[in-house]
């Protein structure tokens, strides 16, 4: 049975990976961190170009490699997560349009697309608590309620924690991974993942007194001239912290996401795939059925279309694609939630 | 404990219906809603998130005594 990663010679030593897995992620995490200071503007927009649908294939990828062949006593968990991830996921598209007509609503629909969310999740979590390993769930219905009070009081902060926690949730699937795959490998990791935040202090402490990005330089108009400054500072919300230094925004955003295009690109694929990217038949679910297996393959190929036709577009006119790519890519923000959950 | 969860709900709740004039700076008022409709709702969702925690609360006491006996 093959098995993708790198290969252990006699004179290795499993230990000497470990710290070259620390290291490897330390020397993402800070060269992530300087490139996200010095150039925010130019290492956002190739960070997406080159790894937004790179990384979504990559998660694509992981799920079905992870998913059970057949659903079983799982089923209601697993149709509950689809309708919410496709139902949010087109709600959440079609609220700019609501939002042009209705203008006055704008706040009531954040605040009711939120409600949808914290209700979602939480069925999840006490759907999931009903299987093995079980726990007490009960919990999760008043932090709903709770949540869903400050969701409405503060229609936007939600949204906004999303975007900067969403690159979080690859680390802690990573640290799932580790628990499963190479458990000797996760005190490491706990080591070495406080260099995040601490990351982040330091660019705070470097970035708090700075009010106004650099500017679009000519390399990147060269590559991207739809590309703007203040489509980024959008996206972080520095409209809504009047307070808090647009370039720290943008700097951190740019960070969290380059180390999670690091996490999905590089480091699981190395420890979580049971085998390589094109191995179809190690996929569980493709061993249902002749059929099964097909889909799969064709399901897969047809994501590598889309990552290549995503560099065209990007290509063609950047802010337009990635407006449309942040929209869609709601999609995969959800659907790593009862994933999350099924690993835990 | 039920009696004194129950209670803080009644005033949580009653609190942000009846919207107490408290001064916000200005860098927070974009990020609070002014709505007084979205203020109610907040109200109703923290008074059910208080009642459904006290419920919670009563369960898991009602287990713990089950499972002593």
């Amino acid at each position: 049975m093959s098995v993708a990663g790198a290969v252990i010679h006699s004179s290795t030593k499993p230990s000497d990976f470990r710290w070259v897995f620390a290291l490897g992620f330390v020397g993402l995490a800070m060269g992530s961190a300087w490139l996200s200071v010095a150039l925010p503007i130019s290492v956002a927009f190739a960070g997406v170009f080159l790894f937004a649908g790179p990384h979504n294939w990559f998660e694509l990828r992981y799920a079905l490699g992870r998913l059970p062949a057949r659903t079983g006593k799982l089923r209601g968990f697993f149709v509950v997560s689809g309708l919410g991830v496709v139902g949010l996921s087109g709600a959440y598209a079609a609220l700019p349009f609501l939002m042009d007509r209705w203008e006055g609503l704008a706040d009531f629909g954040i605040s009711i697309w939120s409600t949808g969310f914290l209700f979602w999740i939480a069925l999840l979590v006490w759907m999931r608590s009903h299987t093995n390993p079980r726990f007490d769930g009960g919990w999760v219905w008043p932090v709903a309620c709770l949540l869903t009070a400050l969701a409405w009081l503060s229609p936007f902060t939600l949204p906004l924690a999303l975007v900067f926690l969403h690159p979080l949730m690859a680390l802690w699937l990573l640290d799932l991974e580790l628990a499963r795959s190479r458990p000797a490998w996760r005190k490491h990791y706990w080591g070495v993942v406080s260099c995040v935040p601490l990351a982040v202090v330091a660019m705070w402490w470097q970035l708090r007194g700075v009010p106004d990005l650099p500017g679009t330089d000519q390399i990147t108009l060269a590559f991207g001239p739809t590309v703007r400054a203040d489509t980024l500072t959008e996206h972080v919300g520095a409209s809504l912290l009047p307070d808090v230094s647009p370039y720290f925004l943008v700097a951190t955003h740019t960070f969290l996401e380059l180390v999670h295009y690091g996490v999905w690109v590089v480091l699981i694929p190395l420890i979580g795939l049971r085998s390589w990217p094109w191995q179809i038949r190690k996929i569980p679910v493709s061993h249902r059925s002749r059929t099964w297996s097909r889909s799969v393959t064709v399901f897969l190929l047809f994501g590598v279309l889309l990552v290549s036709v995503l560099w065209i577009c990007f290509g063609l006119d950047y802010e337009t694609t990635r407006r449309v790519y942040f929209t869609v890519a709601m999609l995969h923000v959800l659907a790593e939630v009862p994933f999350l959950l099924r690993m835990i | 404990m039920l009696r004194i969860l129950l209670t803080m709900a009644i005033l949580f709740g009653t609190a942000s219906i009846v919207r107490a004039d408290v001064p916000v700076p200005p860098n927070v008022r974009e990020m609070v809603t002014t709505s007084p409709v979205a203020v109610v709702i907040a109200g109703i969702a923290a008074m059910f998130a208080i009642g459904a925690l006290g419920l919670w609360a009563v369960k898991k006491q009602n287990r713990g005594d089950t499972k002593d006996q």
